[in-house]
């Protein structure tokens, strides 16, 4: 499923499926698996939600939909009537349309769309289902078309043509058969066959129903009754053309027979008998040299010029389609030998031009006293539209069978009296009845349900009467009863096929129970999501596999604004949102669930009153029942509040710690460096005590006594400063210059400047001054310049460069030197520590100063870094929090 | 032997020494890497019996590094040179590990005094 939120849409209303959700992953997955489209429309004409069929159907993309009018799914000519439609279901609640979607390709596919209002997101929107009805349409227009090719046939042919069943029943029958028999079409379909036959030659040569159902073809001569109750000598050709229908083609033939029977009778006056007839006579009468006389009419009929001569064999031969003329010479070949007892044969025959034209020849053979066969006279007639005919009808039969039988919808026809004359397998599958007990069987005997057939009978006899109503050529959603007495829900179109007593009416229908059921889980899980939505306080995001909103909301929304300073809109880029810093961290995250991971972590906002708004953020994929990722959900929990405890009781730990380790720092300092003069003036004491040192020797102790004990006051300065440093991070901040406080340094060490011939030059032209404690930048100055003054390279005038510059979030300093350099390898871990001293002859050093400077820096919240050569000079770096 | 940065401790060491050996050569190395090569070169030469006072906290070497420098020296010092941690440290933490040093026969805390020299060295060492 895919979803664009309504910008129009009020903010605070905006919500957003979460995929998590069984509820919802049940009704999407229905929706996706419909066969048909499924989006849901708002009344500014916006697709807010659609399911994926719509974007492989139409070809458009996701970020495609969700910009797209509805309309623009039509071309211009429907665009009017789909508004119309959507209009009328906003205000009738629904309604349906049939009408060409056109696709991204230009490719047009017939759908009917079905649509409904729904509320959505707390705004009333349609939903609309689109069903491809193409191949149904073209199953339909095919049948039309079939059926009016069929039409046209049925009525030009001057053959009477019938279609009937195996007991004899008419069930179509054309105008000849009326102008032929005397009846009109409503007496003819009340009649049977038996009603027109000639009654003796019906009980001497019944019809072959038992061979027309196995398939034979039967032509033969028979003699009918007009209404008239006249002769009619015919010829006919039956055949079976379904399980359950017989397609007679009936040729008055009563003149020809006439004419027949006139020659073998009166042999000498064939000539002037054969000029009269429509039929082309041919007069076999010399079987040594194959001879034949024709009549200028057969020749007519070929198309040739007639001679006054006789033919010969051959010379006929070759007018004759070679197979055709095999099948013929059997069958003469037969009938002379009395094997059959008629010879009658369809032929193609050559015309002039090439191309061949059907003729039907039929002979009889003449005997003389004695029984000797002595000439065989016949004719031909032109059946070559008749055949064409008969060909057209078989395939119009074929084709009607083949498109009701395929159908994916049963197809159940009905006739005139309302009985059931066509069950598809399909209708046998859906229905619980097998064609066998369909048959003959009305409907509300079978799939309509008690309550609806009294509706259906009023329905089904305004049909008769007008031949119209209100369900035809609709597709229409009613309740259908299966054999085991089962209500479910069908869509159903009628068409009505033929015309006047002729017609009859065919239903196409189809099981919709399970789309039924995906429409109300839909609503039912919408319903649920709404209140999910609007009440929860994570912020949602649905993002599409590239990684642009689909859908979020209020809270989202607020997020986005607040913490990312950008009004969030359905298709933005997702990453576009975070800064330079955090995009790669975010699409690297977006990656790793496009492969199916989930992400989790905590991110934090500084906000402009210095405090910091913290967030739980966790993405994870939405994936269909084949684990295809199929977008992604972003889901952020503001835990400022928690985090702010947490954080504070990981400052107290951290604090503690370090409360710890200074105490071991202290300790150590007072084992080492405080007890060293104690020690010291405690040796000195016990000399004093001692009588064995002479008062001389006593004397010369007392001057390193006083000295001992102005180390230990040193020390204890130190360590008073010190203390002092780590309380007083309160001091008030200041705007500090750093060319103000170079200059103050370098006026109070003038002497020792000038003395060290140092060269101290600044480069703080990119940035200047800092908010700080000034008395610890000033210290942080002082030590470092006096430091790189102190550990110079004997013999090398000092020279100290000093610059700043500004990055992002901190200042760097910069201090570098050319002095006696320190060997970090070595002393690395040290070169900060208390009371460390790396240079034993520059004496002057008790180990404070990069100690104080290190404890000043960070006081201030900065850092300190240092990369030193021995002999070649040290270089600290200080980066300061802007 | 006396390797200590503190010229004033060295000072009362070599009295206090003094007084209880009063025969005894007194050396004092203000770094210990002079200390090192005095031993490396003029000790290595004629090693006698000598007591080595060695201090912890200094500036280029500590007295653990000397510590084990020596291990380098230990055909010089193993059968000669009597090592003492003179320390003016009274962390335990620095006697344990000074006792765990094979080479280090005691930690003294500073200041040497002539008691400490008696209760260490009786019968006196160079008597």
């Amino acid at each position: 499923m895919n979803e664009k939120p309504n910008n129009n849409a009020p903010k605070n209303n905006a919500t957003l499926p979460v995929k998590g959700n069984v509820v919802d992953d049940f009704s999407n997955s229905l929706i996706d698996n419909l066969h048909g489209t499924f989006s849901i429309i708002s009344q500014e004409g916006v697709v807010l939600k659609w399911n994926k069929n719509l974007e492989i159907v139409s070809g458009y993309s996701a970020e495609e939909i969700a910009v797209i009018s509805p309309l623009d799914f039509f071309d211009d000519d429907t665009k009017a009537l789909i508004a119309q439609k959507i209009q009328s279901t906003f205000e009738n609640g629904k309604d349906e349309v049939e009408a060409q979607l056109i696709t991204k390709a230009g490719q047009k596919i017939d759908y009917l769309y079905t649509a409904k209002t729904i509320l959505y997101k707390g705004q009333p929107c349609i939903t609309v289902i689109g069903i491809d009805v193409s191949a149904k349409k073209t199953a339909h227009d095919k049948l039309i078309a079939s059926e009016k090719k069929y039409r046209t046939l049925f009525e030009q042919s001057n053959d009477a043509i019938i279609i009937g069943d195996f007991e004899g029943r008419f069930i179509d029958v054309n105008t000849a058969t009326c102008t032929m028999f005397g009846y009109t079409v409503d007496e003819l379909l009340q009649m049977t066959v038996f009603d027109l036959m000639e009654p003796t030659q019906a009980a001497a040569e019944p019809i072959r129903f038992d061979l027309l159902r196995e398939g034979e073809q039967i032509m033969k001569s028979r003699k009918m009754v007009h209404k008239s109750d006249a002769i009619i000598e015919i010829e006919n050709n039956v055949k079976r053309i379904s399980d359950n229908r017989i397609l007679a083609i009936i040729k008055d033939v009563t003149a020809k027979k006439k004419a027949e029977n006139k020659l073998i009778a009166r042999e000498q006056r064939y000539n002037d008998a054969l000029q009269g007839i429509e039929a082309g006579v041919w007069d076999y009468y010399d079987f040594q040299n194959q001879l034949l006389h024709l009549s200028p009419r057969y020749l007519q009929l070929l198309g040739r010029e007639y001679e006054d001569r006789p033919y010969k064999q051959q010379e006929i031969e070759k007018w004759i389609d070679a197979d055709d003329y095999k099948k013929s010479e059997t069958a003469f070949s037969d009938y002379i030998q009395n094997k059959i007892p008629n010879y009658k044969i369809d032929l193609r025959y050559i015309m002039p031009d090439g191309s061949k034209r059907w003729f039907s020849n039929s002979g009889k053979a003449a005997y003389d006293s004695e029984g000797n066969l002595v000439r065989i006279v016949g004719s031909i007639i032109d059946i070559h539209e008749q055949k064409i005919a008969e060909e057209a009808i078989r395939a119009s039969e074929e084709t009607r069978r083949l498109i009701m039988e395929s159908s994916l919808d049963a197809v159940v026809c009905i006739d005139l009296k309302g009985e059931i004359i066509l069950w598809t397998p399909q209708a046998e599958k859906t229905f619980g009845w097998t064609e066998q007990e369909a048959v003959g069987k009305t409907l509300s005997e079978t799939i309509i349900p008690q309550q609806y057939r009294e509706q259906h009978a009023k329905g089904f006899k305004h049909y008769l009467t007008t031949n119209t109503g209100p369900v035809l050529g609709k597709l229409i959603e009613i309740t259908a009863l299966n054999k085991a007495g089962h209500e479910f829900p069908v869509e159903m179109s009628i068409v009505s096929i033929g015309n006047g007593s002729n017609r009859f009416a065919c239903g196409f229908l189809r099981d919709i129970s399970q789309r039924k059921a995906a429409e109300q889980a839909l609503m039912a899980s919408e319903a649920n999501l709404q209140t999910i939505f609007s009440t929860t306080d994570v912020a949602y995001t649905l993002l599409d596999t590239n990684f642009k909103a689909l859908s979020f909301n209020s809270e989202a929304a607020r997020f986005a604004l607040i913490e990312l300073n950008h009004i969030g809109a359905v298709g933005d880029y997702l990453p576009d949102y975070f800064s330079d810093e955090r995009k790669p961290f975010i699409l690297s995250a977006l990656q790793e669930v496009l492969i199916g991971k989930c992400i989790n972590y905590e991110s934090n906002y500084p906000q402009p009153d210095g405090t910091i708004n913290w967030y739980n953020v966790k993405l994870y994929p939405i994936t269909n029942a084949q684990n295809i990722v199929l977008g992604i959900i972003l889901a952020i929990t503001d835990i400022t509040h928690s985090k702010t405890i947490q954080l504070h009781r990981e400052k107290l730990a951290s604090d503690m710690l370090q409360r710890n380790k200074d105490l071991e720092q202290f300790a150590y300092i007072i084992s080492h460096n405080l007890r060293a003069p104690v020690a010291n003036i405690m040796g000195f004491a016990e000399i004093f005590n001692d009588d064995s040192y002479s008062e001389e020797e006593k004397a010369e102790f007392a001057s390193h006594l006083s000295s001992s004990a102005n180390k230990l006051d040193e020390v204890i300065k130190d360590l008073n400063h010190i203390l002092q440093v780590k309380q007083e991070v309160s001091e008030h901040k200041e705007t500090v210059s750093f060319s103000r406080i170079l200059r103050d340094i370098e006026s109070s060490i003038t002497n020792m400047i000038t003395n060290e011939q140092v060269v101290i030059t600044a480069d703080f032209s990119s940035v200047d001054s800092i908010e700080t404690i000034k008395s610890y930048l000033y210290s942080i100055f002082y030590n470092l310049i006096t430091n790189s003054i102190k550990y110079r390279r004997p013999g090398i005038p000092p020279l100290i460069e000093i610059s700043s510059r500004k990055n992002d979030n901190s200042i760097l300093l910069v201090f570098e030197d050319n002095g006696l350099g320190i060997d970090l390898t070595k002393k690395g871990e040290q070169v900060f520590g208390l009371y460390k001293r790396f240079h034993t002859n520059a004496a002057e050093g008790k180990g404070m100063g990069l100690y104080m400077t290190k404890t000043q820096v960070e006081a201030i919240g900065g850092k300190i870094h240092i990369s030193s050569y021995v002999n070649e000079g040290t270089i600290f770096t200080i980066e300061l929090p802007l | 032997m006396i390797i200590d940065d503190d010229p004033t401790n060295n000072l009362i060491c070599e009295a206090s020494i003094k007084k209880v050996f009063k025969t005894a050569d007194v050396i004092s190395f203000l770094t210990p890497e002079d200390g090192i090569k005095y031993i490396e070169t003029v000790y290595a030469l004629n090693p006698v019996k000598t007591v080595l006072f060695l201090d912890i906290n200094m500036p280029s070497l500590s007295g653990w590094e000397v510590l084990s420098k020596f291990q380098a020296l230990l055909g010089i010092i193993s059968p000669n040179i009597l090592v003492y941690i003179l320390s003016s440290s009274i962390d335990p933490a620095d006697k344990r590990r000074a006792d765990a040093n094979k080479l280090v026969e005691g930690y003294i805390a500073k200041p040497l005094s002539k008691n400490k020299l008696l209760s260490l060295f009786s019968p006196p060492l160079a008597a």
